[in-house]
């Protein structure tokens, strides 16, 4: 990716971060901050240490109840943090200095004003030259109490970390966006990537990436693949790249097609769930 | 929601997993009630992953979900089996409705168990026919009126 594209890349996510609308429902408590947040794409090539600038608008709600802070004071702040490595969020009074708070966030700003005026604080995402390739999610949060203790997610934007000599793989086809690679795609299965019951899964946002969350439906494949796989699917980390695996152990096809979607770790509309003996009864787990 | 098994996970719950050699459904209850730690409060209504044949839910087993709110309707909705999206009512394949007509387009499915887990304990995948594309049960076995499944069709990235 070129100067010229990131900058065009950086410019084009402030807007989609201005003209959305709030992509979060629920939270009714807490609804104090109005933020125009919603999930976004940003890509980058890696390798070379570069800075994002960030704009977060929001609206200015009623100040918490009980606040001891004037009437114009209207709520407590925001704030943004990543887990990836080599990645991290800087606000508007400097770099990080607080990792306590959910996803290492640190305030991007205060919101402070008359309930109802629209402003914006300013931050910026930092990438270092020995960024890993693949997804890192930027959480934004609302801080909702003077305590700093209630971090409620307002968004999320994703960077796409991409290896500097990316080469497209050949077996990763279908759709594409602009000039970089597919973060929903359809791979298929050859003598190259099958191993007994499972297919590797070639993507530069998986690849080396164990924290990487992908989702697959099996596809019949078109121009026709037809070939049935009856089978439950699951996907495993091999090391090195996710791949697609059948649960009972039956040899995965060649030729035969799957439908893979690449989500971070730590989205918000997202996660790995995790079945215990407190979310688990019978056949159910329950996840929220 | 949508949901893919994961074997040996990263993190946050790095080393769990393990096979799960069953068909899965997800579902809602809005009667379940789940501490947010964002906000200190309680919320009403969780998701449920299932296992359609009755099974015990394996203690450790992993998943990688995503959710889609209503702001997303555009690529996320539910698909219902009817007569009128089949071309015969015992088809193993449904007409995915509103149709999805690309034949690039990227479809993830996971079943609806509220819809009837029943007659819902089969692999299913999607396929284009040359001019729509259909969720189908992989093991040729009819799809079963009424039964529902989320449907979704990722979004291009919007910065390029």
């Amino acid at each position: 990716m070129t100067d010229a594209c990131q900058r065009a890349a950086a410019f084009a996510l402030i807007l989609v971060i201005a003209t959305g609308t709030p992509a979060v429902a629920g939270y009714d408590d807490f609804r104090r901050i109005e933020l125009a947040g919603q999930p976004a794409d940003i890509f980058v090539t890696g390798g070379v240490a570069q800075d994002i600038s960030m704009r977060v608008p929001y609206r200015v709600m009623t100040r918490p109840e009980g606040s001891s802070w004037p009437p114009y004071y209207g709520s407590a702040g925001i704030a943004a943090g990543t887990v990836a490595t080599g990645v991290t969020v800087h606000g508007s009074s400097g770099p990080p200095t607080d990792s306590s708070p959910p996803n290492a966030a640190v305030y991007i700003g205060s919101l402070i004003g008359t309930p109802g005026v629209y402003d914006a604080e300013f931050g910026s995402i930092h990438i270092s030259s020995s960024a890993p390739a693949g997804l890192a999610v930027i959480q934004l949060y609302s801080i909702s109490d003077e305590a700093i203790t209630k971090f409620r997610p307002i968004g999320a934007l994703n960077v796409y970390i991409q290896a500097p000599f990316f080469l497209s793989p050949p077996n990763v086809g279908a759709v594409r966006s602009g000039s970089h690679p597919p973060t929903a795609f359809r791979m298929s299965t050859t003598t190259a990537n099958v191993f007994s019951n499972w297919a590797t899964i070639d993507s530069p946002y998986t690849n080396w990436n164990r924290n990487a969350r992908v989702l697959v439906t099996h596809n019949w494949g078109y121009p026709c693949g037809c070939r049935y796989n009856d089978h439950p699917l699951g996907v495993w980390y091999t090391g090195s790249k996710w791949a697609v695996f059948n649960q009972d152990g039956a040899p995965m096809p060649v030729g035969t097609f799957f439908n893979v979607m690449v989500e971070g770790d730590q989205e918000i509309d997202g996660k790995i769930h995790l079945a215990t003996s407190s979310n688990s009864v019978y056949e159910t787990t329950y996840d929220y | 929601m949508f949901v893919t098994p994961n074997w040996n996970p990263g993190q946050p719950v790095l080393g769990s997993g393990g096979y799960l050699n069953h068909n899965l459904a997800v579902g809602y209850n809005g009667s379940r009630i789940w501490f947010n730690s964002f906000t200190g409060g309680y919320n009403l209504g969780m998701n449920d992953i299932l296992i359609l044949d009755g099974a015990s839910m394996p203690i450790d087993s992993a998943f990688n979900t995503k959710a889609i709110g209503s702001g997303d309707a555009g690529t996320a909705f539910v698909h219902v089996v009817a007569a009128s999206n089949m071309p015969s009512t015992v088809s193993n394949y449904s007409w995915i409705t509103p149709a999805i007509t690309d034949a690039n387009a990227i479809v993830i499915v996971t079943p609806r168990a509220n819809s009837g887990p029943l007659w819902m304990n089969h692999p299913v995948g999607v396929w284009y026919d040359g001019s729509r594309w259909a969720i189908f049960n992989e093991d040729t076995s009819p799809m079963h009126l009424g039964n529902a499944y989320n449907v979704l069709v990722p979004r291009p990235p919007e910065i390029h």
